[in-house]
């Protein structure tokens, strides 16, 4: 037979019972639209995270961090040594337990990043370099406005920073890492009654008044807030450590839309309020006594490859170690989990339409039993027969791949509007991402995989049609 | 050897000349020993036991017997959709038992024209298209096939009828396609299983008389199974009656029908 001739045939025997192929046809529609849907969601979250970390050096980034001393391996077992009862051996290492698990706010750090640590940490092989950062609180006071008892966040910033002099509303940004300036941010202003970027921007070369004041931290701090504290009236106040008077040189705006960033700078200045050159913000942070070291040191290693000994070692120092990438690859491996689960179930859903396929065809077959018979009869050859009914069970696939195909980019499309929206509400700015790709290669292997599994599928119905004897099917009753 | 010889004849090489039908005379079917046996043991049914039969090109012969007798059995065998138990069948020489599955369905479409009691028409299909079925499963191009159909319609009376659907057709007219389906590839040989059985004895009688129409003016040789022996008379040019599997009796007749 001819493959026109074959393809006709298919097509007419399908059309013949069109309730009955549009139904199956479904089935495989259904499948190929869920199991579209999800790889596209896939795609669409595994470039929005590459896109958020977008720039190799972010990944080459580490974080260090003050550490708060080993904590205990729980799937290692607890030596107590001594001679006890073994109850209070039982005490002790739940004891120990409990302790071990102690987190951040309750403890202060024991292993700080003081200037010898942060030497030793530059010199790590394959750090090219290390970028403090630098955190303090202060009141601050703008001629007679004053932020009050609410402390206002400062970060050391350096002079040659990549991305915040392009968010400057007015003025400039540092001159050098030693400037006695600073930056502030349109909110900090904003909250101090000046609103309009006319008013803030006259704030430019006004002095700005910080106040820091000894300050306890973890569980001193909550007894204190919790008692009432020290001065009656209700809030705390603590005693002044010092105070200094800065230049204002610019304002700077909120990171908007596509402003471009690093993870590690949107953790550490997050709710900064005033941005300090970063060598003069450790001149300040080192007047505060007893508070010694950086709250956290930034590592860029030279290569990717380079990060997990870069952490091990950090981590080998009793300090706290994270990375991009790390939190990039962990996050990916969960995206993957969960699209493997979910590709699973949608796996099922194709399945089950190939059951639909294999009961459709093996029925078919038996109606036509006389016909393919007589085919037969006339000359037909086991392999047309055969062909025949595995072009028709590929035209179900193909149809119902087809249409299922374009469903899920129909969807697809509602989906981004819906899950944009969703986004922008979430974080309060404009979101150009793509949460649903549909690469060519997607829709063509949708397609391609809902044809050849009901390909499959009909391979068993065909070989029964092949073999069905025309003599028993053509006789006369 | 023979299977090879009978495959590569191309679908459009003229069967009928082939084995030289038209000089007469010529042995186109040799049957030697033939056994078919059903099922095995005490339950075991022997349709034909030991049946020899030549059949010359040209011939018409009528297969008479009654019901149960083989006779189906043996066309069957004669149209390769069955294989024996023992025996032979050559058809121009060629033994049937030396072709595979694809030789015998080269076989049957280029050789074989089968006509069945109950017509076997598809019942979705135009009395054309129904003609052109064994074209299709040749791969003749589609232009090709509409001629050849629509003239195998017209040899069997029925050019007004071409597009008609079997359901619109009477039982003369169905069968009558049937014939045109079956003689559609020129066949050495034209098997009928009672192609009259499911019809009134005026149709009948047509239908029959188009069946001797064709052997005598085309020199299509025929073997037609029947039951009606008056029938068998008219138009056979030998009657051979079939009981319990075996050839009883042979005989050449004088033909009534004109
Ligand atoms: N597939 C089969 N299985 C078992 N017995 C069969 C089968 N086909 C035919 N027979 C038996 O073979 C014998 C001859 O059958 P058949 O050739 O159909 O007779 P006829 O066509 O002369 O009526 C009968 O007894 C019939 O029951
Ligand atoms: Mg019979």
């Amino acid at each position: 037979m001819r493959t026109r001739d074959i393809l006709g045939e298919a097509s007419a025997a399908l059309t013949g019972s069109r309730s009955r192929t549009c139904l199956t046809g479904a089935g495989v529609t259904v499948g190929a639209l869920a199991l579209v849907l999800i790889v596209s969601l896939s795609l669409g979250l595994s470039t929005l995270i590459d896109d958020f970390v977008s720039g190799e050096e972010q990944l080459r980034h580490v974080l260090v961090m003050p550490g708060f001393g080993r904590r205990i391996d729980r799937s290692v077992e607890i030596e107590i040594a001594g001679e006890m009862t073994d109850a209070k051996r039982d005490r002790l290492r739940r004891a120990l337990m409990k302790r071990s698990r102690g987190g951040p706010p309750m403890q202060a750090a024991i292993n700080t990043i003081d200037a010898d640590v942060e030497a030793k940490l530059a010199a790590i092989s394959g750090v090219v370099d290390a970028r403090p950062f630098v955190q303090d609180r202060f009141e601050a006071q703008l001629g007679d406005r004053s932020t009050g008892n609410r402390k206002v966040l400062s970060i050391g910033a350096p002079a040659d920073h990549p991305n915040y002099p392009g968010r400057l509303l007015a003025g400039r940004w540092f001159a050098s890492d030693d400037e006695h300036a600073v930056v502030v941010h349109e909110l900090m202003l904003y909250e101090l009654g000046i609103a309009s970027d006319e008013a803030q921007a006259a704030v430019v070369g006004k002095t700005l008044r910080v106040t820091a004041r000894k300050e306890g931290g973890g569980m001193l701090a909550m007894i204190m807030k919790a008692t009432g504290g020290s001065s009656g009236g209700g809030k705390t106040q603590w005693p002044v450590l010092y105070s200094e008077d800065l230049e204002i040189v610019g304002v700077i705006r909120e990171r908007f839309g596509d402003d471009p960033s690093t993870v590690m700078d949107e953790a550490m200045a997050m709710q900064a309020d005033l941005f300090i050159p970063t060598e003069f913000h450790r001149t300040l942070s080192e007047r505060r006594a007893g508070q010694g070291g950086l709250r956290a040191l930034l590592l860029v290693a030279d290569s990717m490859d380079h990060i997990d000994a870069i952490e091990d070692e950090v981590r080998a120092m009793g300090l706290q170690s994270r990375s991009v990438q790390r939190a990039v690859s962990r996050i990916k491996k969960t995206l993957d989990v969960a699209t493997f689960v979910a590709g699973f179930l949608a796996a099922i859903a194709v399945f089950v339409s190939c059951l639909g396929i294999v009961n459709t065809m093996v029925m078919s077959v038996l109606e036509r039993t006389r016909e393919i018979g007589l085919l037969k009869a006339l000359g037909a050859r086991s392999r047309d027969v055969m062909l025949l009914f595995l072009v028709e069970g590929a035209f179900i696939g193909f149809g119902g791949g087809l249409l299922g195909v374009a469903i899920a980019r129909g969807l697809g499309v509602f989906g981004n509007r819906v899950g944009t929206s969703m986004i922008e509400e979430a974080m309060q700015m404009p979101f150009t991402g793509t949460l649903f790709q549909f690469p060519l290669w997607l829709l063509l292997g949708g397609v391609g995989f809902a044809t050849a599994t009901s390909l499959i599928a009909s391979v068993i119905p065909a070989i029964r049609a092949a073999r069905i004897d025309p003599v028993r099917a053509l006789r006369h009753e | 050897m023979a299977a090879k010889e009978l495959r590569r004849q191309g679908p459009k090489a003229d069967p009928v000349s082939n084995v030289g039908s038209h000089h007469g005379g010529m042995r186109l079917v040799e049957i030697r020993g033939l056994v078919r046996r059903y099922g095995e043991g005490h339950a075991a049914v022997e349709a034909l036991a030991d049946v020899d039969l030549s059949i010359e090109a040209g011939e018409f012969v009528a297969l008479l017997g009654r019901s149960g007798s083989g006779k189906s059995t043996l066309l069957n065998l004669l149209s390769g959709l069955d294989s024996p138990t023992a025996g032979s069948v050559r058809i121009g020489g060629e033994d049937l038992a030396g072709l595979d599955p694809d030789g015998l369905a080269h076989y049957r479409s280029t050789q074989i024209g089968i006509v069945f009691q109950s017509f076997h028409l598809l019942p979705g299909r135009t009395a054309l298209a129904n003609v052109e079925m064994p074209l299709v499963l040749d791969g003749e191009p589609r232009e090709e096939r509409r001629d050849r159909a629509a003239a195998a319609l017209a040899a069997v009376g029925l050019s007004d009828r071409v597009s008609h659907r079997p359901s619109e057709l009477s039982g003369g007219e169905q069968q009558r396609v049937a014939i045109a389906r079956a003689l559609v590839r020129d066949p050495a040989l034209l098997v009928c299983d009672e192609p009259t059985g499911n019809l009134d004895s005026t149709t009948a009688d047509g239908v029959t008389e188009l069946l001797l129409t064709l052997n005598r003016e085309r020199g299509v040789t025929i073997v037609l199974v029947t039951h009606d022996e008056a029938l068998a008379r008219r138009c056979a040019s030998r009657i051979v009656v079939l009981e319990d599997g075996r050839i009883v009796r042979e005989e050449a007749t004088e033909r009534v029908m004109s």
